[in-house]
Order: structure tokens, then C-alpha cells, then sequence
């Protein structure tokens, strides 16, 4: 199996905003491999780091220092450009809260990834079966405005698999869900991840953790075995 | 919002039939006098005649207004739509060719009730398409 | 099956979803605009007009009966019919005069306004035999004497050549219209000053008219047109003949430049308040746009950032934030220069009476013109109120946008 993801030394600081004016690493000296096709689950208390790693791994913050090699190139050598082009093809990220873009209609937010990386004809009958695939087909026509919370996750989950994507990145996809939605996400990321497409994916919550192949836990920004 | 969309209309159709209606009796009123004819009687002139009819097309706008905030049906939006923007146009053809005004460039309904009629009537025109276009673009939506 | 999904249509939802904002943020471009374009036609009217004025009237020097100097001001530049007399016998003696090349006279007449719908008309009478003012310009539309019975009408006139107009209870037939001048010229009724005169004694409207006791009833005038010679200082010629002229035959005295340059000079101040009030909208409408869009970039910011998950660029980032800042100024000046010449294009006549400007068009093509030019510059108003921010917007990390966001 080729290596999908590889991850070296992944560190960074920030600046505390208090009177001592302290640094401190929100993420400090991460190492690990992603194969092709594998299901990283990375579990950890709130402010262990989760979120800043998987934001760097999306190339959405520059490191302090440290590489991400996704597929040997190392991301963060590449031009904001190229690496823009990079998150629309090929590396997708579901924000925590499953934020959408509030001023257009949920078919134009499934295929909004197709606004930056070009797109053709088929691209249409793309969008339709994402939609059904997440059980939203009839939400087509509605704003995010109009809709739960967890029918906004499954929307932001179909923009993620829109332009096919080698990995998803998900940060806390089962939050603030009830119990049905929570099974609901966790099998739909299970049957994606079962045709192929890797996943990384941070959560508090020890049965999502359960559904990877392989688990880390982090804490003070540290990856350690759970 | 797409309820607000018409109610906005309408209410600017009425708005501006009443402008219509209140420019030649009290905005920029016409002449009342009465001109003297060949025989020897007196009648009425052009810009007196204009603003009676400018009044009958203003009501008619008012009414399309206000019938497009009450009614529900798309098709009777637009037919509405259709309704002021004809009216409107009858507002700008009645000063410059139906009726007319009188011929003095400095004559007040010339230089003041005309040019206004032309500028409502206008607006009334764009107002009553706009509200035909998008009912008609809502009904097509179903 | 839909259309593909592009910036644009993002730019048009983000605007169509925000219709109060846009609006009032239209809404400033579009009174910049306004302002703007009047400022700039109306300037243009006065300079053209005056221009036009001076080179119509042709004269150096006006002589006018004592306190009516400001009656044939009214009455040359607005169309406002005046009537006066005075001796002729100044022209004999005009003509005599060292630095005078050519003297002419006029004779000024107003009809009455008999009733709501009629209107005074100005009827000048002039010297065919000696004058320079009105002859050059009128030959340029009739090519012929005029016989007895027939006067050119000012372009403001109602009538066409052939038709008849009826003057202190006579017809007269119309020789033909003239050109434009922007002047009272534009609604007055010439005719031979000796018709004129009869025309006036002979009608019962002509005893209303009061005649000052002692001028000669053959030969009276309303004014004596001079024209100096080549290398003349006219001042020091007006000075001279003033002095020599003005309490004998009880004048008034104008230099026509003089005249020209001290109601241009009025006018050209009220032209160029408009453009600076033109200026200082502009200013704050740019100021007032930047300061909505700094707040619309803080509360967009979790949108920028999904933007930015979802594949855009720094570069995308921008352009579509300038994108909508431009098609909101592109409605804003569209509106503003529409409504704009819609205004003074219908009510011009309104606007020249009340500012007391020349009652003259500067053309459909300089129209255009500065309708474009106007355009242009509201159009750039959004873009340059957000250049500040652009280097905010692409310098803030993703990550902190989302962290700010929740």
C-alpha cells in the first residue's frame, strides 16, 4: 500500500494573548503515516491541539515547523495557489460546526469546490447522487438557514466527497448530534472510507474513535498511545 | 422574502400612482383657466384635460399596487404587473401625444407637471415589469 | 441541468440575499453619480452658453437708456421682454467718434401677456442697413431681405416658416426660424426697427407703452450697439464716450465683455460649488464604504474561511470581495447617471429658468461622454473603499477565522 499522508515533527506555537505575553506549542512534534484508503481516528480532551494538526495537515495554517508530505509533495512548499487547488481536488476538510456558505442554495454549496477547481457537465448529476447518498435530496432547493444541525453536517460531508477526494479531514463531524445522526455520519464515513478514500479524523467522543482502523490520542498537543 | 419582494412592489406601484394622481392638482399643478375659442366660448385647455386623464390611470395604478399586496396568485401578480406598466405608459403617451400640454416652453404644465408625468410613468413602467417578470418567474417554479 | 456554478453567481447571491445593504450601499454611489453629473452638464452649459453669447452679440459696447441696463441684461441673456426708448440722434454722432468702427441700433418691443397660456413675447426691431449683430447669424437661415409684412423668429418661438404669428394685433408671416443661441435671442421676433416703430404707435396695446415726452416719435430706439476697431482699448474708448455722451442723452453704458465675463463669472462659481459638493460626496461615499466594508469583512469572515476549505485562493478571496464591491458600485452608478440625465434632460427647461442659465443643450454626444466618464469613476468607488482591507484579507489564517467564527 502507498503512503497517502505522511506527517514529520509537526509543531506549532502561538503567543498567548495574556499579560505574560507566554509562547506556548498547541502542537508539538507529531509524527505519523497515513496509507492509501486508512481511517486515523485522533482522540483527545478539548484544547489538546486536535484542531490546529488537522488544520495543518489541510495546509489552512503554516506550521512552526515540521513537514506534511501528502503523496511525497510536501504541502507546504507549494504556492497558496497550487495549494488551494490541491483542498478542492484532492484533500477535502469538514470544518467543525459544518459551516456553509449561508447566501446560496444547498445544491450550490455541495458543489462549491467546482467554483475553484473547474468542473463540467457531469459535474450535475454528481451533486444529485451526493445528495441522496446522504439522504438530503429533497433539501436541494432550501438555504442552510432552513436546516438542522444535522442535516448541515451531511451537506458538509457531501461537499467534501464532491470532487472525489483522496483524503477527508474531519474535525469533531458527530458534535452537538443526537445519537441517530451521530450512527448516521460514523457509517457514512466507514462506507466512504470503504471505497477508498482516506480519513483523518479528530473526536472527543470514544465510540467515534471506535470506527477507524487505527487510533492516536493527543494531549498538550503531543500524539501518545490511547 | 419572497412575499416581502412583492409587497415591496406593490407598495411602490401605489406610491407612485398616487404621485401620478397628486402631480397635476397639487404638485405641480395645470392651468384652470379657460381659454377663449374662435366663437367666442370658453373651454378648457389641453394640460386640463391631460391631468383628468393622468387621474383615471393613477387609480388604476393604485389599485394594481394594492391588489399586488393583497392577492397570492403569481398569475394575478403578473397580470397586475402587466396592468401598470400599460398604465404607465398611457401616463407618459397622454402629456406628449394623446393630449398634450400647452405649446409655451415656460408655461408651468410644460416645464413642470409634464416632465414629471414622464418621470413616473417611467418609473411606473419598470415597477410593473419587474412585478410581471418576477411573478411570472415564481409561477414558472411553481 | 444547472449551470455551472462560477464566482460571479456567487458574487450575485451574496448581494441578491442582502438587498437593504446593497441598496443603501448603491445608494451612495448612486447620489455621488448624480451630483457628479449635473455639476459637470450644468458647468458645461454655462461655459458654453457664454461663449456662445459673446460671440453672438457681436458688440463692444451697449448704450442703453439710464436704469435699464439690468432690463437688457434680462432681456438679451434670459428672453425676459423689456421695452425702452431713447433719442437716435447718439448714433449720428456715435459714428463720428475716433476708435468707433461701426454703430447700430435697436429697438426693443414686449407684448403684453393677455391671458394664463399666452406668454409676453420680445420683438426687436433692427437696422438692416447697419447692423452687425443680428444680420450675420440671421442670414445664416434667410439669405433674403424680409419684405413688409414679415419678421424671423427665435428658435423658441411657436411657429414654422410659412406659418403666422400675431403681434399687437397684426399677422405676420414667419421668414424663418433661427439656429439656437441659448439667449433671449431664442424667444424673440425680429423685424425691420421702422415696421417696429409703426407697429407699436399704431396699436391701441402701443399707448399702454409709455413713450417719454420729447423723443421723436419717427425715429426713437431702445439701444445703440457699437463696435470699436481693431486694437481699440475699449475701456478707455467707454470712458470717452461716457463722458462725453451718458448725461446728455441720459445713458447707461455697458462693455459687453464686461457684461459677459460678470455673469459668467457668477455662474462659473455656482458651477464649481456643485463640483466640489460633486468632490465631497465622493469622499464620503468612499469613506462610508470602506467603513460598511470593514465591518462586512469581520462579519464574513467565517465565510471567507470555508471559502478557503473549500479550494479559494488568497487571490479568490479578494476578487470576490472586490467583485461585489464593484457590481454593488456598477448598480449604484448605472442608477445614478440614469436618473440623472432622466432628471435634467426632462426638466431642463425648469432648471434654466430657476438657475438662470443659458437656455442651451451641449449635445447629445458630450452628453454621453460625460455620462461615461461619470460612470467610470462611481464604478471604482466600491473597489478603491476596499483596498485597504484587501491585505487584511488575505493575511488572516483560515484557522483563526473559523476559531473567531464559533
Amino acid at each position: 500500500m502507498s503512503v497517502l499522508l505522511e506527517v514529520k515533527a509537526l509543531s506549532k506555537r502561538f503567543s498567548r494573548k495574556d499579560s505574560t505575553g507566554q509562547a506556548f506549542n498547541a502542537v508539538s512534534g507529531v509524527d505519523f503515516l497515513l496509507e492509501e484508503g486508512g481511517f486515523l481516528t485522533v482522540t483527545g480532551h478539548s484544547g489538546s491541539g486536535k484542531t490546529t494538526m488537522l488544520t495543518m495537515l489541510a495546509g489552512l495554517i503554516t506550521p512552526s515547523s515540521g513537514e506534511v508530505l501528502f503523496r511525497g509533495t510536501n504541502i507546504f512548499s507549494l504556492s497558496d495557489r497550487r495549494l488551494s487547488h490541491l483542498r478542492s481536488k484532492e484533500i477535502s476538510f469538514i470544518p467543525q460546526g459544518a459551516e456553509l456558505l449561508g447566501n446560496i442554495s444547498i445544491y450550490d454549496n455541495v458543489r462549491s469546490p467546482q467554483l475553484f477547481s473547474g468542473g463540467d457537465a457531469e459535474d450535475s448529476g454528481r451533486v444529485d447522487y451526493l445528495l441522496d447518498f446522504m439522504g438530503i435530496g429533497a433539501l436541494a432547493e432550501e438555504y442552510p438557514a432552513n436546516l438542522s444541525g444535522g442535516e448541515k453536517r451531511r451537506v458538509a460531508i457531501a461537499r467534501a466527497l464532491f470532487n472525489r477526494p483522496a483524503l477527508i479531514l474531519a474535525d469533531e463531524p458527530t458534535s452537538d448530534l443526537d445519537p441517530e445522526n451521530t450512527v448516521m455520519i460514523l457509517d457514512l464515513l466507514k462506507k466512504i472510507n470503504a471505497e477508498g478514500t482516506g480519513i483523518v479524523m479528530v473526536t472527543h467522543d470514544e465510540n467515534a474513535a471506535a470506527c477507524g482502523t487505527m487510533r492516536t490520542c493527543m494531549a498538550g498537543g503531543m500524539l501518545e498511545p490511547c | 422574502m419572497k412575499d416581502k419582494s412583492f409587497s415591496w412592489l406593490g407598495g411602490i406601484c401605489a406610491v407612485l400612482g398616487m404621485l401620478i394622481v397628486l402631480t397635476p392638482y397639487c404638485i405641480f399643478p395645470v392651468c384652470t383657466k379657460m381659454m377663449q375659442l374662435e366663437g367666442g366660448s370658453f373651454a378648457p385647455m389641453k394640460c386640463f384635460w391631460t391631468a383628468r386623464s393622468v387621474l383615471g390611470n393613477g387609480s388604476i395604478i393604485i389599485l394594481a399596487g394594492i391588489m399586488t399586496c393583497l392577492c397570492r396568485t403569481y398569475a394575478l401578480r403578473a397580470a397586475l404587473g402587466v396592468m401598470a406598466s400599460a398604465a404607465g405608459m398611457v401616463v407618459v403617451l397622454t402629456p406628449s401625444f394623446l393630449i398634450g400640454v400647452c405649446a409655451g416652453e415656460t408655461m408651468r404644465c410644460r416645464m413642470q407637471t409634464a416632465p414629471s408625468l414622464y418621470l413616473l410613468g417611467l418609473l411606473t413602467i419598470v415597477c410593473g415589469l419587474a412585478l410581471a417578470w418576477r411573478s411570472a418567474r415564481m409561477a414558472r417554479k411553481g | 441541468m444547472m449551470s455551472r456554478l462560477s464566482p460571479f453567481s456567487l458574487v450575485i447571491g451574496n448581494i441578491a440575499r442582502k438587498p437593504f445593504r446593497t441598496f443603501i450601499l448603491s445608494s451612495l454611489v448612486a447620489v455621488f453619480c448624480m451630483a457628479m453629473f449635473a455639476g459637470t452638464v450644468i458647468g458645461l452649459k454655462i461655459s458654453t452658453g457664454t461663449q456662445l453669447a459673446a460671440d453672438r452679440l457681436g458688440a463692444d459696447i451697449l448704450f442703453v437708456p439710464y436704469g435699464y441696463e439690468k432690463s437688457v441684461q434680462s432681456s438679451l441673456l434670459r428672453g425676459e421682454p423689456s421695452s425702452f426708448y431713447m433719442d437716435r440722434g447718439l448714433v449720428g454722432e456715435l459714428r463720428g467718434e475716433k476708435g468707433v468702427l461701426r454703430v447700430t441700433e435697436q429697438l426693443f418691443l414686449a407684448t403684453l401677456k393677455a391671458s394664463c397660456c399666452s406668454y409676453p413675447v420680445q420683438i426687436i426691431g433692427f437696422n438692416p442697413k447697419t447692423d452687425f449683430v443680428v444680420t450675420p447669424w440671421m442670414n445664416q437661415s434667410l439669405n433674403r431681405a424680409m419684405n413688409e409684412n414679415e419678421v424671423v423668429a427665435g428658435c423658441k418661438i411657436s411657429g414654422n416658416p410659412g406659418e403666422t404669428i400675431r403681434l399687437f394685433g397684426r399677422e405676420f408671416s414667419i421668414a424663418a426660424k433661427l439656429d439656437p443661441t441659448g439667449m433671449g435671442f431664442d424667444t424673440s421676433v425680429f423685424m425691420e426697427v421702422d415696421r417696429a416703430r409703426r407697429l407699436l404707435l399704431d396699436s391701441e396695446l402701443g399707448l399702454l407703452l409709455r413713450i417719454p415726452e420729447g423723443l421723436d416719435k419717427s425715429t426713437f430706439i431702445s439701444s445703440v450697439l457699437v463696435k470699436a476697431e481693431p486694437g481699440t482699448d475699449v475701456t478707455s474708448l467707454v470712458n470717452g464716450l461716457s463722458e462725453k455722451y451718458a448725461i446728455r442723452y441720459n445713458l447707461d453704458f455697458t462693455a459687453i465683455a464686461d457684461m459677459i465675463s460678470s455673469i459668467s463669472s457668477k455662474l462659473s462659481v455656482f458651477a464649481s460649488v456643485f463640483r466640489m459638493f460633486s468632490a465631497a460626496v465622493w469622499v464620503l461615499a468612499v469613506m462610508i464604504l470602506a467603513f460598511v466594508f470593514t465591518i462586512i469583512l469581520q462579519e464574513r469572515k467565517k465565510e471567507f474561511g470555508i471559502l478557503r476549505i473549500v479550494g479559494a485562493s488568497k487571490g479568490h478571496v479578494r476578487r470576490l470581495f472586490v467583485g461585489e464591491a464593484l457590481l454593488t458600485s456598477c448598480m449604484g452608478a448605472f442608477c445614478g447617471v440614469v436618473l440623472a440625465a432622466l432628471a435634467l434632460g426632462l426638466f431642463h427647461t425648469y432648471i434654466d429658468v430657476t438657475l438662470n442659465l443659458p437656455r442651451i443643450g451641449i449635445g447629445f454626444g458630450k452628453t454621453l461622454l460625460i455620462g461615461a466618464g461619470v460612470f467610470v469613476m462611481g464604478l471604482v468607488t466600491g473597489p478603491l473603499a476596499c483596498l485597504p482591507l484587501l491585505r487584511k484579507l488575505g493575511s488572516i489564517d483560515s484557522y483563526l477565522i473559523m476559531k473567531e467564527g464559533e
